[in-house]
């Protein structure tokens, strides 16, 4: 299994893909940077509380873009990390070795992973240096977020990586970008329709059906694909360990005032876990 | 038994891959497998090492089950067609594919080195594959199948990309294994590589083996008449009444004897049924002959009983 890992490893960091989404990353972190370096020096210095407010804001829009540059990453870089190898025919030479299709999998599973993971944690790292570094913005919640930051493309990686043993390379990717995408606007959805419930409860009303209809939405995609749920609670805890007041922080769309539960977390584990099962069952029982 | 199967079979969506197959190869063999493209010769390769799942159908490698993964530490293949990640070196692809093997980091500093100068790529192993021409990354294929020095080889069209030169240091390869005792499993429609390298062949199409055994009772002591006449139809009737191996090759009647006695019955046949004769000539039998001969009886819904037919010393 290391030996495989090793060499998706190295395979990895040898595609044009990841190379392409590197030189992309250090497009948006520079005007990333360029922006906020604006944005923070119109600020006067005794406007703590707006200070601290764009700093969140901005801090979790930046994420918001990482996220999804890491997902298309992600997505792209590993649709065809098994149906490639069958495809172009690597596969066979290297299922007739006296190695079993689960450390093929888990091989493959662990040297992309190992990629994304860093590439993740690159950019993490990246976006809150330089909003630390404009608005001086730290947060308590930084490590634990950034875990929980880098188990997103962990998440896809395991669908992806299930999809790549039946579908073929570009039947893949569109599948996956497309259940990315229903997640992200989910969540999107069912932040619009915990923020309609939080209006009519505290204009005294209860909450409308459709504010449900748009939470329950939000709920099916999260547990279609939990990645949209990972990235509200990086950004509730970077937020909660900061020093930003929430009701300054409530009307930002990249904002859960209610974080996703402990539960959410296990499923998440168990949806890894799931889809790296299911890939290994796929991979084991086809025909090469 | 080396290889043992008995009514081996894989059906791909309820369409036939191989139909039935019983081979038997024993220790040493370079045992050749024939048949035209699609014939099914991958499918039964891939089947025996356990990449197909057969749909019905068993068999032995080595004395183990199909897809054994120990059993696999002892196997060679080249599948056909192989392809590398192009990005590495040849080393590099060898020393990956020598720890997928579970092989030694010392064991392989000395084999590597044998391999490439058994397949030619000494010197070249440090470049990368990508720079490779299609014949050296078929040797460089051949030698990661060589490198757990394998009881068992099995080379799935190796020369079907090489050169003249390129074919026959193949065949040198796969002679020097047979003086090593070693069993290659030579899967080919290249005849006249069988030819020179293999002891046994079957011969494969629609799926289904059409008659097996050592290759020097399909070819040895056997003579081709060639035959040019014109004539009643009778003639041909007459003439598949004395042999069962006639074909028509541009306009020729040739017709496959075991010894020389027939050539003047031939002859006879010919004239007795007011026939002119212009032409008659003999020639050795070989396997092309045998393969066209075996190819051109089976029709596409051919059915048969697998057997050793001609295996009998």
């Amino acid at each position: 299994m290391i030996t495989i890992a090793r060499l998706t490893f190295r395979e990895m960091l040898n595609k044009r893909i990841l190379l392409l989404g590197l030189v992309l990353t250090v497009v948006y972190l520079s005007i990333l940077w360029l922006g906020l370096h604006y944005v923070g020096k119109d600020i006067p210095e005794t406007a703590e509380l707006v200070r601290l407010s764009l700093a969140g804001e901005l801090l979790t829009a930046g994420l918001f873009v990482s996220g999804m540059l890491v997902s298309l990453v992600t997505v792209f870089s590993s649709a065809g990390a098994i149906s490639a190898d069958i495809e172009n025919g690597i596969m066979p030479a290297t299922a007739a070795k006296p190695i079993s299709r689960t450390q093929i999998f888990l091989g493959k599973y662990a040297g992309l992973g190992l990629a994304l993971v860093v590439y993740s944690l690159f950019v993490f790292i990246a976006t809150n240096m330089i909003v630390w570094r404009v608005f001086h913005f730290y947060s308590d919640g930084f490590f634990s977020a950034m875990v929980l930051f880098a188990l997103q493309p962990l998440v896809l990686l395991a669908v992806n990586l299930w999809g790549s043993t039946f579908l073929s390379t570009l039947g893949n990717g569109v599948f996956m970008f497309m259940l990315y995408s229903v997640a992200v606007i989910g969540g999107m959805l069912e932040y619009v329709g915990v923020q309609m419930s939080s209006m009519a409860l505290t204009a005294g009303a209860s909450g409308t059906a459709a504010a449900s209809s748009l939470t329950m939405i939000g709920i099916l995609t999260s547990l279609l694909l939990p990645v949209d749920s990972l990235y509200r609670l990086v950004n509730y805890l970077l937020l909660q360990g900061s020093p930003v007041p929430a009701q300054l922080m409530r009307f930002t769309p990249f904002l859960t005032i209610t974080p996703p539960s402990m539960e959410m977390l296990a499923y998440t584990a168990g949806y890894i876990l799931l889809f790296i099962g299911l890939g290994i069952y796929k991979l084991s029982s086809r025909d090469l | 038994m080396i290889i043992e199967t008995l009514n081996l079979t894989k059906l791909y969506d309820g369409k036939p891959g191989c139909r039935d197959i019983c081979l038997s190869v024993s220790e040493g063999q370079v045992f050749g497998f024939l048949g035209p493209n699609g014939a099914g010769k991958s499918t039964v390769v891939k089947t025996l090492i356990g990449l197909l799942r057969p749909t019905d159908g068993q068999g032995m490698v080595l004395g183990q089950p199909l897809g054994n993964k120990q059993v696999r530490r002892k196997i060679g293949f080249l599948p056909e067609n192989f392809r590398f990640q192009e990005w590495l070196t040849g080393r590099e692809l060898l020393e990956f594919h020598g720890a997928m093997y579970g092989l030694e980091r010392r064991f392989l500093k000395e084999r590597i080195p044998v391999v490439l100068e058994m397949v030619r790529l000494r010197g070249r192993e440090r470049e990368p594959i990508r720079s490779y021409s299609k014949g050296m990354q078929q040797r460089l294929g051949i030698a990661s199948a060589l490198l757990p020095d394998p009881e068992l080889v099995f080379l799935d069209e190796p020369t079907s990309a090489l050169d003249p030169i390129g074919r026959r240091e193949i065949r040198e390869i796969i002679k020097n294994l047979r003086s090593e005792s070693k069993t290659v499993f030579l899967n080919s429609h290249l005849l006249s590589e069988v030819e020179m390298t293999c002891d046994h062949v079957a011969f494969i199409k629609g799926g289904i083996i059409l008659d097996q055994g050592r290759l020097s009772n399909f070819t040895g002591g056997k003579q081709v008449v060639s035959l040019r006449y014109t004539g009643s139809p009778r003639i041909l009737e007459s003439i598949r009444a004395v042999s069962q191996e006639v074909f028509i090759d541009n306009g020729l009647v040739q017709v496959a004897v075991a010894s020389e006695d027939l050539l003047p019955v031939l002859a006879s046949i010919v004239v007795q049924n007011g026939g002119d004769l212009y032409e008659m000539t003999t020639s050795g039998f070989s396997l092309e002959d045998v393969f066209i001969n075996i190819m051109g009886e089976a029709a596409d819904d051919y059915h048969c009983t697998p057997h050793l037919s001609r295996d009998a010393e």
